[in-house]
Formats: C-alpha cells, structure tokens, sequence
C-alpha cells in the first residue's frame, strides 16, 4: 500500500499542534479574555507600522463584530507563523517542518500573508482577502530591460527568468518570495537571502545590493509610488497568488465567525473602500478579484 | 369794434395768465433742460458703471486664469505625473507596473477635480495626461470617447488653447518635462458654461470671448454675430463703449431685437491669454429714453397739462436725484468698502495674520499665503479641502475645535475663537489663535459661508511654557536650596524664605513672610539695613553701583535667642523695566564651614597617604607638563625600568613626559611603550583633568601593563596557531556544549560555526561507535584525566568519519574543571591506506614464501619425474618379459603351480599390461604440468632486479597465464594469438610479468562480475602480441562489462578501486601503469565499451642488446 507522506505529516502535524498549543485560544476563550490578539509584521500597506493599514483596519472591525477589544501585536516574518502555532517551524520544500516549541502570541495572522503550500499544511487559510503575484525588480541604472508582455502569464513568466542568467537576485526565506519557490536555483543565477524586512527589499536593489529582487504586487505598487524612476519591474516571476487571514487548525470558531465577517464587509462594501483606500491601483490589475460574487 | 375791443380786453385780461402761462412754460422748459441734461449724466454714469463692472468680472476671470495656471502646473510637476515619465522611461511596461504609475494619475485627477469647484460644480470638466503626440494616457472622468487631443507644436512654457467650439470649452495645458525633455503634457478643460455662470452670470446683455480674434463662445447661440463686425471689435483698442447696430448681427431675423434696437458694446482683454470680451448691451437698457418723450410730450401739452406737466417733471426730477443720490451712495461705499478692504489687508498683512475663508456647502477652504507661509507650505501646495484643514489639527486638541465650532455654525455663539495645535510641513506643532465667524446663512439659517483669521500664537506659548518652567524651577530652587536664602524686598521685609531658614531658625514660614529683615539677625539694626539696602547707597560710596555682595558676615538670631554666625551673598534683584525690587541673600553656616575645613584638611592628609599606597603609579601634572606630585608606585615603576634599561631615572621619567605630551594630545586613555636595549616597557596611562586648588590640570595613572601585552601576545600567537591548527579544535564547557571550534573543525564536520556552538557534541555523534566507549571516554574526563582514542563520528551530511580523538580537561585556577578540549584527526583515509598496504605486504609475503615452496617443490618432482620415467621405460621391458613369460606358458609340458595359477587370476595380468603403461604415460603429464607451473611460478616470482635483460615476451605471457590460471579459469577462457617473428625485448622481466599478471587478473574479475561461468558461459580473455615499428605491443582484451566513462581518468590512480573493501587493493592497474610508463618509456592505454568489454593496449619499446649493454 503506497503511503501519502504528505497526508501523514499533515495528521501528524495537526494532532501535535492541536496538544502543544496551551495558550492557543479559540472563539470561546477569546471572548471570555475580552481581546484579540492580531500578529503581524509591517509590511506594504498590509500592516504599515504607524498603527494603520488594511489588515489592521480589517481586523480591527472584526475585533468589534465578535465584541472583543483588538490589540496589535508585532512580530517578524521569521517568528510569525511560530508565535500563532506555539511551535517553531519552518519550510522544507513545500512541507513544513517543526524544529522546538515558542511562546503562542496571537490568535490570527492577517498582514499580507501568501497562501503557500507549506503554510497550508500548518495554518487554515481563510477566504483570499488579497490577490498577489511576485515580480522581478531591478534599479533603474540595471543594463536589464522589462519584457515586452505577451498576453501569456507563462509565457511571461519564461521571458523574466531568462533575464536572470548570470544575474543575482535577493530574496526572503520563509515567505511568497523565497527564490526556491519559483525554482531559480535550476537557472543560472546567484542567490542571495535577505535578512531585513520584505519593505526593505526595494531601499536594498537601489543601493545595489544585488542585481534583482523579487516583490509582490503590493509591496511594489506601494514602491512604484513612493520611489518613482528608482526601480524598474522586470516582468512576472510567478502565477497569481492569494494572501488570506492564517488561523490555527484547532480554532474553528474564530474561522468561521471570520468567513461570516469577512462576507459581510464584501457585501457592504466596506472592504472594497478599505482596499481602495489603501491599494488604489490593485483593481486595474485585478478587476475581478474585488468582485462580490 | 366792440367785438375787438372785447378781444383786447380779452387778451390784456389775461395778460397776467399769461405771464404766468409763459414763465411757467419757459419754467418748464428749463427743468425739460435741466432733466435731459440730468439724464445724460446718468446715462454716462450708468455706462461707466457697467463698464467697472465688467472690467470687475474681467479680472476675477483673469484670477481664475491664473489659478488654473497654478493647477496645471503643480500637476505637470507633480511627483505621480513625473514619477510615470520616469517609469515609463525605464521600459516598464502597462501590465508590469506602469499601469499602477498612471492610476496614480487618474487617482490625482480624480481628487483634484473633485476638490477645484465653483459651488457646487466642478470647474474642470476633464483633466487628461496626454503623451508628446497629443495621445491621452489618463483621462478624468473617464471618457472612452477621447483618444486624442491637440497639443502645442512645441513645448515652452504654459500656454492656452482652445479646443474645437462643438466641445464648448477653454483648455489649459502644461508641458511636463523630465530632465529637461518634454515628456507630455498636463491638459485640464474648463466649460465655458462654467466659467461664465460663475463669474459672468450676473451680466446682463451678449457675451461673445474671442481668443487670438476667433469667436469662440457667445452667450445666446442663436444670435451670432457678423464677421465684419468681430473684425471692427477686433481692431478695438479702447474700453470706451462703442456702438453696434443690429445689422452688425447674422441673421437679425432670428433675433429677439426690434429692427432699430441699439446696442452698447462693452470690451475687455485678457492680454496675456490673447482673449477678448465683449458685452452688446442693449442701449435701452443703459440710458432711458424716456427724456425724450417727456420732451415732446411736454412740448405737446405744454400749454394744457402745465400743472400735470410740471407735476411729472417735480416727479421725475426727484426720481432722478434719487437715483443720483444712490449712484453716489453706492460709488462712496464702494469706495468706503475698497478703502476698509485695503486697510484690513493691511492689518492682516501687519498683524501677520492667516485668513481662511470657508465655503461650508462645498467644503472648499481658501488659505493666504500667510497661513500656508505660517505652515511651512508655499501657496497652492495644500488642498483646499476642510478634511485637509482637520486633519492638521492636533488630535487632542480637535474635539475641542469642533465643539466651538459646531457651537458657532448653530448660531449658539457670536464668534468662533479657540485656541488650538497645527501640524506644520515640518512635523512639529504650532499654536494659533483661530478666530472667525458665519458671514452669509440661508433662509433656514443654515451656514453658508465663514471667515475667519489665524494668529500664530506658538513663540507666546513657548515664553509662557518657559515663564511657567522657569518660575517652576525658580520656586524649586529656593524651596530645595540646602542653605539659608531669604528674598527681602525694596520695603525690607521678607518677600521669601526657604526651608534651611525656617529649620535654622526655628520660625515657620508664615512667621516670617513680611516681617522685616532686621528682626531676624541680631546685629545692629542699622548696620542689616545698610547691607540689605546697598543697591541704595550714594554715587560716592564705595557700595555703589555693585550688583554682588560676597562674604558679608552676619549673626543670624533664632526664635529661641540662639546666635549663628553666617556669611551671606547678597544680590539685587530687578524687574523686566531694570527697577531694583529687593535683594536674594544666600548663607551659610561658617560654623559648619569651619567644621568642614577640618575635615578636608584630614581628608587632604588620608588622600595624600593613599596616593602613596595605591598600586597604581600617579603623577600629578599641570598645563605645561611639569610634574606636581607623584605617588610611590609611579616611583616604582621608573625605577624598575630605569634599572633594566640602564638608564637614569630623571632621563626615563623626561622620556615619559614626552610620550605622554604627544599622546594626552590625541586621547585621555592609551597604551605607549619604551623601547632600550632591546627591552620595551609597555604602559597605559588614564588621565583625568581635575580642578584643584594650584596648578595641577590633569591627574594621570599609570600601570605597567608589560606582563600582560606579553601575556596577551602569547595568547593571539596561541589563538592563531589553534585557528589555524591543521586538526580540528573543539572546545566544550563542562554540560558537553560546544563553546568554540577552530576552522578545521569547520571544515571537517561540514557544519558552520554557528551551526556547532551552542549545540552539544552529541551533533557529531556516529551510531556506529560503541555506546561503552563514550562512557569510558567521559568518566576519564570527567575524572579529569586525559582520553585518547578511535572513534566514529558523522558529518552534516551524515559521512561517517573515523577520527583519532584526544579530550584533555581544562581547569581553572582553583583546579575546577571548566571545560574540555577535544582535538580530532580524521583518520579515515589513513586507516584504509593501511589496511591496503597490509595486503600488499602480505600478497609480497606469500610471493616470496610461493618462490621458496616453488624451489623446495622443484627438487623432489625432479627425482620423482626422473622414477616415472625410469618406471616407464623399465615397465616396457618388464612388458617384453612378461609377454615372453606368457608365451613360454603356453609350451606344452609347462605347468604353473595352483599358487601361481591363482596369484596370476587375481591380478588380471592382461589389464595390468594395459592400464600400468597409460598410469605411467598419464603421471608423467602430470608430474610435466607440475614441473612447468613451478618453473613458472619460481621464474615469475624470482626476486626482482633492477637490471634489464632482453626476453622473449611470448614465453613471458604463457608463463604468466599459467600462474594466473586460477584467477580466471572458472569464468573464461584464455585465447592467445602471439606474433611468431615478435622480437626480444630489453625490460626488467618481473615488471613485466608483474604488470601482465595484472592486466590478466583484472580482466578476469571484470568477466567474473558479469556473471560467467566455465563451462557454460565462458568469457574470453584474449592476449596477443604484435611487432609495431620500435614497439612490441600486447593487448590483453576481456569480455567483462567495460569500465564507466566517469571513472576513465582515475582507473590508473593508486588505491582506486570499485570492487567493495577488502577484495581489491586498487593497486593493480597502477602498478601496471608504473611498471610499463615509469620503468619502460612504454604505454598503456585502453578502449572500453560498456557491456562489452575492454582492451588494454600496453607497448613496449624494442632495444637491441647492443643499445642496451650497459643495463643487462
């Protein structure tokens, strides 16, 4: 009998995280402590570090729907899967893998989080809040120049990974722009991991710290306007991606009153001006996403 | 002549009637006068008027030119419209970020069309981006419709066009430059609708604007006016009304005039813009008529409405000084009104006063340039919007703007006023003093408008923050003051005393606030007012003018008669005006000084002791680096040094000052060394700068840190040498956690550091040693012996590694152990060397024992072959005897006895002489074989020589199969095809053999790993020799599974082998190599093919004896 190691490393996981997790809460126990605790990292216009941002915005209304105060409790994108879990964890390919315990400090990860194949062995995604997809950058003194678009996301995709022969690119460990997700090792190029913040990335190919960087969407929209003739997009380096609100798997409650939320404020509208507020650009690239349906 | 007499009664009888008729009527003629030169006048003022105000709306439209002009521009220099350029520049494409770039822009557009409005209408009803071809990138609305727009056939500054006339509007357009390249354009259009409701609405009459002399709006469509008369209006130059004819119009059938309507055409020009405006005003409506029909009327009716007449003139007359009276009014207050308007500006400007001006129905506020100045913006750099204007208000303070604000705009209070925080461009608070009020409200009350002013109020609130801290600090100081201090004002009362009074005295506060200031000392009353007055002493005493009196004595008197001597300074204190208010007089207690100075004194002496007794060398020195003092221990180390330098003391202490010199200038804080004799003293000095009494300005120590630069040199050399220590380094704390490791630790473990320290050594740890070993290892070390041994560790990768291992235990100076060093050599490689070189010795060994066996062998089969024959041949004539014995039998008359008879069954006599001759023939093959495998195998492993002999290499080969038979002759068969003319070679034979052996043996074991087997499934070994020119070549093939093309260029390397550990050396094919390159000058090559076999091509160069006499 062939054995599914994916599906047993996930009934695994599962049942360890659901016992180890003594100060994980649920729906139930939120309430009665009165708070929600919501981690994230400042990142794009996701979570942007002066107390505002999209995600704080959401979850903040979301704190007020279920009757419980909100507080904002930051993290790194090395430790913010660790502190909803009460595990240390990390990617391997696309499984995860547990290396030791760490204290549980929130009950929800909203801050731009990419649905990845690993995350979703370790967290519950909800609905996608956000789409997404990861570009190359370069500076504007880069000899590379964009890729003329086909009409074909793939064949897009091949043009911009020809542009890295030779080339190095930065990218982050354990997110959306983790270079081995997008396979660049199997292609001649030099990779480089950076240690900063994913906001970071951009300041850093400007001062020519590598030859390319990758970004997503959201974090370049909010690049291309702060730093305007600074960086060049490149072209496409992945498919379009979904961000979504990450949950434990042993809190059920909190997810569903968050999918019964998150209808609601797609039905109001109150998402669509919070997104429009603060990525005014994403409908032109993503006309259908924000379409309630 | 009655009749007639009659009428000239008649007529003289109404002479006086008359009279009167006449001078009424020459009355009224003069008021007909006097009204129709009254109503010209009116009519040219009336003119005039119409003219100002047109003049009025001409500029206000030339104020909302140039602030469209502003919009235009900021936005074509606008970060999101030069950032797209920019973008665009760089290649980028729409579906790749550019598009986020324009919907920045349209975003802009958006926002700024929204907030640019005339009341409730939006003034621009497109703004667009166009590129340098007049394409539109970013249209606000969105107007799928427009695709392209004419632009200005070259960049320059802003200029002012206008679009066709179907689209009814005026267009604004800016250039928008990049690195001084024309990049685009900026393009916002204005309807004329818009433009003339709002600032043209309330003119009566036809508009028509020309710009450049092209018509290119009228107010009413159907009147259109001729050419030739825009022609005759554009030739005018004067502002003078001047008169146009209802001929003057296209079709006057379609006008709405009658046939002889008038008109009065005012004119105005927007140089700058090339534009001009006309207004035809009918001429009716300027200057009344109706003087002229009075006038005929009045000539008509003269004579029978006088009084009817007169009546409408009185009336008309008050009518028109009515009007003249209002004309006037209203000209003075305009004036009283532009005059009031001057002398605000002029006291806003003066007062440097921000004005806001608030149209509350659009939320649009209006800013001056002193209220953007007052917040660090230059005019335009802020929308206008209130949101804007609340949003820089200080969060804590706005809840407080709203309520007063809410509280005014109901109608609750007369003004708004508040004082609140704005955030200025820089990001810092300023405070204002907001002040304004609701000037226009709408029927139901509702605000419609406000004005309001803003006095920057932040340097007062400083001053007052600072007055309020001062006097904070000021109050603290006196109440905190640890000595007597007491404020006695110009009345020589006590104003304020402090906490040290009251207790010294023994007062409370209150008992002596307002007392007066002689009551508190026990001196005489004249001589206390004297002092607490010498701010009022003559111009002559030697008091006056002093600020300061130091060191006055006097006696302080307590509540309960007590005399304390003190010494006061005294200071006069002044108000902001400079008038002298009093005097603050500080105290202390001289008896308490007095008590202290003792104790300096002795602390002076247990300093001064223990200067001396410090370990550390002192010395004291002033400015000019002469030395004040030095301590016993400075001492000390000059004299050590001078004794083994040799030199004198003063001169060594002379060459520390300079050093000293030279360094105190660059830092407080160094080491320096002193170098003689090939000896160097190395010190560090600390110098501190001190204020002492005398001349003493720095206080240096200093140590003589020699032992331990040299400690510290010997440690780097040790670090150094571990770093980079050839075999791995680890050292671990007492828990078994590594705490360092060295580069080769690195290397050999395949972790980095940071991966090692930190971890346990159980990281390391291979399953394969012996769990006993590690208890055996950690008792000796933990007993704090030394463990030295083999074990078996892992990599990262999981590669075992043998690895000889010593752990020593590291104690501290109490002799606890504190951690253990563990230092490893990989011996792996080491350890399969040896176990093939033990097989090579052995393989030699019983080389050597096989030549002795072979010799030992060869005696007896010598004998013994030399009996087999000899019984062969003595069988045959045995035979010979034996037939004849036989055939003597059959001769009658002899008889066997029965014995014999019986004896001679038994033995089968006739199968014996059958099978005893092929037992013989078959023993001597065998003993043959024998004999030639031992001379094989004693020729073969004769021991070697270095000499060269010449030999025949076939002879060589067979000799060779023979001995290696049993290596190949379970799985193969050997096939030679040997060149029979195949010349002597000159070669060391037992290289030869040696290398031919292997070759064979090699062949033999790759057809054994293919699975073959004799007889069934034989492989082949195939060995030929060839005469090649100077060369003999032998080639030796196999029908094994060929060699890998990866390991083609390593076959001939030594120990390389791909036979598992234990059955092959992975020397044979190198010795093979070395036997024939090295020792011959020859070759050895070989051509493989996978699954089929290989050929190994070994030649051998040809030297004939003579060249070679010397070698054999």
């Amino acid at each position: 009998m062939k054995i599914n190691t994916a599906g047993v490393v996930l009934f695994f996981l599962t049942g360890f995280l659901a016992l180890s997790c003594a100060e994980a809460r649920d729906l139930g126990e939120i309430q009665k402590e009165g708070v929600l605790r919501h981690l994230g990292v400042p990142y794009a216009n996701f979570v942007t570090g002066d107390g505002g941002g999209l995600d704080v915005e959401v979850m903040q209304l979301f704190a007020r729907e279920i009757g419980v105060e909100y507080r904002y409790v930051e993290t790194s994108w090395a430790t913010v899967v660790n502190d909803l879990l009460g595990k240390q964890v990390g990617a391997d390919g696309n499984n995860v893998k547990i290396t030791g315990d760490a204290p549980v400090r929130g009950d929800v990860i909203a801050n731009g989080m990419t649905i990845l194949p690993w995350r979703q062995k370790a967290l519950d995604f909800s609905a996608p809040t956000f789409p997404t997809q990861v570009w190359l950058i370069t500076g504007p003194a880069s000899s590379l120049t964009p890729i003329v678009p086909s009409g074909f996301i793939e064949d897009d995709i091949v043009a911009t990974k020809k542009l890295l022969t030779g080339k190095s690119v930065l990218g982050k460990n354990n997110t959306c722009l983790d270079p081995s997700l997008y396979f660049l090792e199997d292609i001649n190029t030099a990779i480089s991991l950076f240690e900063g913040g994913l906001s970071e990335l951009a300041p850093a190919i400007m001062q020519g710290k590598a030859d390319t960087t990758l970004l997503d969407v959201p974090d370049a929209l909010v690049a291309l306007a702060r730093w305007p003739g600074q960086i060049k997009v490149l072209g496409p380096i992945s498919v379009e991606q979904q961000m979504a609100v990450g949950f434990r798997k042993d809190s059920p409650a909190l997810q569903e009153a968050f999918a019964v939320f998150y209808r609601k404020i797609q039905m109001d509208g109150s998402y669509h001006a919070l997104v429009s507020k603060y990525y005014p650009e994403v409908f032109d690239y993503y006309p259908d996403f924000f379409t309630v349906k | 002549m009655q009749r007639q007499g009659i009428e000239i009664r008649s007529i003289f009888g109404r002479t006086p009637q008359l009279l009167v008729f006449f001078c009424i009527t020459a009355l009224i003629c003069g008021l007909l006068v006097i009204n129709y030169l009254s109503q010209r006048s009116l009519q040219q003022a009336n003119i005039y008027r119409f003219q100002q105000n047109f003049q009025k709306s001409t500029a206000s439209i030339a104020y909302f030119f140039s602030e469209r002009e502003n919009d235009i521009t900021n936005l074509a220099i606008s970060k999101p419209v030069t950032g797209f350029f920019s973008n665009r520049n760089l290649g980028m494409s729409m579906t790749y970020g550019l598009r986020s770039s324009l919907n920045s822009i349209t975003q802009l557009f958006k926002h700024r069309t929204a907030s640019a409005r005339m009341g409730e209408e939006f003034i621009y009803s497109h703004l667009s981006l166009l590129d340098i071809d007049g394409k539109i990138l970013s249209r606000w609305p969105i107007d799928e419709t427009a695709d392209c727009q004419k632009v200005p056939e070259a960049g320059g500054p802003l200029t002012v066009a206008v679009t066709s006339e179907s689209f009814g509007c005026i267009t604004f357009i800016a250039p928008v430059f990049l690195h001084d390249k024309l990049q685009g354009y900026i393009q916002g259009d204005v309807s004329f609708d818009t433009l003339t409701s709002y600032l043209l609405g309330d003119t009566p009459g036809l508009l028509f604007i020309t710009i450049a002399g092209r018509l290119v709006f009228q107010s009413q469509p159907e009147t259109t006016i001729l050419p030739a008369a825009l022609e005759r209006l554009g030739r005018t130059d004067t502002v003078w009304p001047v008169e146009l004819n209802r001929d003057d119009f296209v079709d006057p059938a379609t006008a709405t005039y009658a046939q002889k309507t008038a008109f009065t055409l005012f004119f105005s020009s927007l140089a700058k813009y090339k534009i001009n405006l006309y207004l035809a005003e009918e001429s009716s409506t300027i200057s009344r008529r109706q003087f002229r029909l009075l006038f005929m009327a009045g000539l008509g009716v003269l004579s029978a409405a006088v009084l009817l007449g007169s009546g409408a003139i009185l009336r008309a007359n008050t009518r028109n000084v009515i009007l003249e009276t209002s004309l006037f009014e209203a000209g003075r207050r305009e004036k009283a009104v532009a005059e009031k308007v001057e002398e605000l500006e002029l006291i806003i400007d003066g007062a440097r006063l921000g004005t806001w001006n608030w149209d509350i129905v659009s939320g649009q506020v209006l800013f001056n340039e002193r209220w953007m100045a007052m917040l660090g913006y230059d005019p335009g750099q802020l929308d206008t919007h209130v949101d804007t204007y609340t949003n820089l208000v200080h969060p804590d303070d706005l809840e407080a703007v709203r309520k007063n604000l809410r509280a005014h705009l109901k109608g609750e209070t007369a003004v708004y006023s508040v004082e609140h925080r704005l955030r200025h461009k820089s990001g810092k608070w300023i405070w204002v003093l907001d002040a304004g009020k609701v000037l226009r409200r709408d029927q139901t009350g509702r605000p419609l408008r406000a004005l309001g002013i803003q006095l920057n109020l932040t340097e007062q609130k400083e001053a007052q923050q600072f007055l309020g801290k001062a006097k904070e600090e000021s109050d603290a100081i006196i109440r905190n003051f640890l000595d007597s201090l007491i404020v006695v004002d110009e009345d020589l009362t006590v104003s304020r005393v402090n906490q040290a009074t009251c207790q010294l005295l023994g007062y409370s506060e209150e008992e002596l606030l307002g007392q007066p200031v002689t009551m508190l000392f026990d001196d005489p009353v004249e001589l206390v007012r004297g002092i607490f007055s010498f701010y009022a002493v003559p111009d002559s005493d030697p008091l006056a003018g002093r600020a300061v009196l130091r060191n006055v004595d006097l006696s302080y008197r307590s509540k309960d008669g007590g005399n304390l001597p003190m010494s006061f300074n005294i200071s006069r204190l002044q108000d902001d005006a400079g008038k002298i208010t009093g005097v603050v007089a500080g105290a202390k207690d001289i008896s308490r000084l007095m008590a202290v100075l003792d104790k300096v004194a002795q602390q002076k002496n247990y300093i001064e002791k223990l200067f001396d007794v410090l370990p550390t060398g002192l010395l004291a020195i002033d400015s000019s680096m002469e030395i004040i003092k030095t301590n016993k221990a400075f001492s000390g180390i000059m004299q050590n040094w001078a004794k083994q330098f040799q030199v004198t003391e003063s001169s060594l202490t002379g060459e520390l000052l300079d050093k000293l010199k030279k360094a105190l200038g660059e830092t407080m804080e160094h080491d320096f060394a002193l170098t003689h004799n090939g000896l160097t003293a190395y010190l560090q000095y600390n110098a501190t700068p001190i204020q002492f009494p005398g001349d003493i300005e720095r206080v240096v120590s200093l140590r003589d840190i020699t032992d331990r630069r040299k400690a510290e040199t010997a440690r780097i050399l040790l670090a150094t040498v571990i770093e980079q220590f050839a075999d791995a380094v680890i050292i671990t704390g007492t828990d078994g956690v590594i705490r360092y490791v060295n580069p080769a630790a690195i290397r050999a473990s395949g972790y980095s550091r940071r991966e090692l320290l930190g971890q346990k050594t159980a990281i390391l740890k291979s399953n394969q040693t012996d769990p006993t070993l590690f208890k055996e290892l950690w008792q000796t070390i933990t007993g704090g012996h030394v463990w030295f041994g083999r074990m078996k560790s892992k990599k990262k990768d999981d590669t075992p590694v043998e690895e000889d291992v010593t752990i020593s235990p590291v104690r501290n100076e109490e002799g606890d152990i504190t951690n253990y060093v563990a230092i490893k050599r990989d011996v792996t490689k080491i350890d399969l060397l040896q176990k093939q070189l033990l097989k090579a010795q052995k393989m030699e060994t019983i080389g050597q024992l096989a030549a002795g066996i072979a010799h030992e062998i060869n005696t007896p089969m010598q004998y013994v072959q030399n009996n087999v024959t000899f019984l062969g041949r003595v069988f045959e004539d045995i035979s010979v005897l034996v037939r004849d014995y036989r055939q003597l039998l059959q001769t009658p008359g002899i008889k066997l006895s029965d014995e014999a008879v019986k004896h001679l069954a038994e033995i089968d006599l006739d199968f014996l002489m059958a099978e005893i001759p092929q037992s013989v023939f078959e023993t001597h093959g065998g003993i043959n074989r024998v004999v030639k495998i031992v001379a094989a195998l004693k020729e073969f492993s004769h021991p070697g020589s270095q000499a060269k002999t010449l030999i025949d290499v076939n002879h060589t080969i067979e000799n060779t199969i023979t001995v290696s038979r049993n290596e190949w002759k379970y799985v193969a068969e050997v096939v030679t095809d040997f060149d029979p003319e195949l010349p002597l070679v000159c070669c060391q034979p037992d290289q030869l053999s040696q290398a031919l052996l292997n070759l064979i043996v090699n062949s033999g074991q790759a057809i054994a790993e293919t699975g073959a087997s004799v007889p069934d499934n034989p492989g082949r070994i195939g060995i030929s020799t060839r005469h090649r020119g100077d060369f003999v070549e032998i080639r030796v093939s196999d029908s094994g599974g060929g060699i890998p093309e990866e390991i083609h260029n390593r076959i001939f390397d030594p120990f390389f082998t791909t036979k598992e550990v234990g059955k092959g050396t992975g020397q044979g094919l190198s010795i093979a190599h070395a036997a024939v390159v090295q020792k011959h000058g020859g070759s050895l090559d070989f051509i493989s093919e996978p699954g089929k076999g290989t050929t190994f091509i070994l030649r051998l160069p040809i030297k004939t004896i003579e060249n070679n006499k010397g070698l054999v």
